[in-house]
């Protein structure tokens, strides 16, 4: 290596190159997830075509029940969850979030860090879910009449943690899918299965949290969820934009 | 002193699903040039021109862009290609996003600064508020050579250039390349309609069932 190679080494490696490079992929996280919801706000995919049919699932379950509103409680969380992760898939797989090949190859181009851009597609999935969550949540407490005196507290922070969860795991699904001719039936069957821990940890924690008990266990639980998306969906983001192009 | 050439292809050869696309290739391309392709339909020409932009990877022989090849790490390859913009047979633009949102987005994302407004320089200054999907095909072209209008790339690659263009923004083409050429970078337009390239390019190569060879002019 001659001294000019190994210069330049150093210089990239230098700490104000370091700082350059992090708040690059800091600035083209935020502007993904500007252009995420930018795009999801004009096409209106979640709240005006998703909302509206999972509040009306949330609705059809008491109207089959009756009026066991021992049993409606009961089952409350668990339909208000099932509802969320259901059509909430659809929200984190919506075609918009995919994109052309003439554009995925420009992203390419413009330096895109896959790390970025994926990071940047959950953060604008998870803020949509949270919303989804915070609408349907109201109808759920109409509908299904849980206990009184719950732990809002708690209730944000398990709203928080699913919509990262569900997030990122259907950011990394599309991802996985990206190319494949019947990717828009593989995304829900693929990602709705590796939601499970994220169900079982999110109904728990609600339940307990309408009651007021505290749901640490439960919320710790999505946590660890939330980490390990997040580590598989930064390690596989740039092997899979390269092996999906 | 001979140049140190900006892409070289060594014997390069490309499959997709079972079927060769390109063999055998062997090419460089020096800076200055500005290399005219032809040929007909399927005869590999984007290919050629997605090994090129490093958006493909050869599966044999050796392809070397800007000093990148199959060893180059994906840190490296990243900072390559972005010194390389590809203008493709289909406009690359987001339709919900306005036409200024489209050139915003990109320059964003390089982190371009701050230049003179190349929508006015395109003709698209009026329009700018204009979702992309409401625009025709030749205010797409349009947008994708406003962004190019924001910085100098080192190796530009354009598909069919003309398709979409008007006789009024054809000029565009004509001063991406120039501009590019010379700032001792490069330039490839694919083209079926070799009419349309022939006085802005350098050399002439022909891609025909798979296989590259050069014109002599």
């Amino acid at each position: 290596m001659t001294a000019e190679q190994n210069g330049a080494e150093q210089k990239d490696r230098s700490p104000s190159r370091r700082a350059v490079l992090r708040r690059t992929f800091w600035r083209q996280t935020w502007w993904v997830i500007r252009k995420e919801l930018r795009v999801e706000l004009r096409g209106g995919e979640t709240l005006w075509m998703a909302a509206p049919f999972a509040a009306m699932a949330l609705l059809l379950a008491p109207l089959a029940l009756g009026t066991d509103t021992a049993l409606l409680r009961r089952i409350g969380p668990g339909m208000l969850w099932l509802v969320v992760v259901l059509f909430g898939m659809t929200v984190t797989v919506r075609p918009t979030s995919i994109e052309s090949r003439p554009v995925r190859d420009l992203l390419t181009l413009s330096g895109l860090d896959p790390v970025a851009a994926f990071l940047g597609r959950s953060g604008a999935s998870a803020a949509l879910l949270f919303v989804f969550t915070l609408v349907l949540t109201p109808v759920m407490i109409v509908l299904y009449g849980p206990d009184s005196a719950p732990l809002w507290g708690c209730l944000l922070w398990l709203a928080v943690g699913a919509a990262v969860a569900l997030g990122l795991l259907g950011t990394l699904v599309a991802a996985l899918v990206t190319g494949l001719r019947s990717r828009t039936a593989l995304a829900p069957i693929m990602s709705v299965p590796l939601a499970a821990p994220v169900l079982i940890a999110v109904v728990n924690g609600t339940e307990n949290a309408l009651n007021g008990q505290p749901a640490t266990i439960w919320l710790l639980m999505l946590a660890a969820v939330d980490l390990i998306l997040l580590i598989a969906g930064v390690m596989l983001a740039a092997p899979l934009d390269e092996t999906t192009r | 002193m001979a140049s140190h050439p900006l892409v070289r292809f060594e014997d390069a050869g490309y499959a997709a699903a079972g079927t060769l696309i390109l063999r055998g290739v062997n090419l460089t391309i020096e800076p200055g040039d500005i290399l005219g392709v032809s040929g007909p339909n399927g005869a590999g020409k984007t290919t050629l021109l997605r090994l090129t932009a490093t958006l493909h990877r050869p599966t044999s022989g050796v392809c070397s862009v800007l000093d990148a090849d199959a060893d180059t790490r994906p840190e490296e390859l990243a900072a390559v290609r972005r010194k390389i913009a590809m203008v493709g047979h289909f406009p690359a633009v987001w339709p919900e996003l306005t036409l200024r949102e489209n050139v915003e987005l990109v320059s964003r994302l390089r982190g371009d600064p701050p230049s003179e407004d190349p929508l006015r320089t395109v003709g698209l200054e009026a329009l700018e508020r204009w979702k992309a999907s409401r625009a025709s095909l030749g205010m797409k072209r349009r947008v994708e050579f406003a962004r190019l209008l924001t910085w100098t790339p080192r190796l530009l690659l354009l598909d069919e250039p003309h398709a979409g263009l008007d006789a009024a923004a054809a000029p565009l083409v004509d001063e991406v390349v120039g501009r590019v050429a010379a700032n001792g970078g490069a330039a490839v337009l694919v083209s079926h309609d070799p009419g349309r390239v022939t006085p802005l390019i350098t050399r002439r190569i022909l891609v025909s069932a798979g296989e590259v060879s050069e014109e002599i002019r």
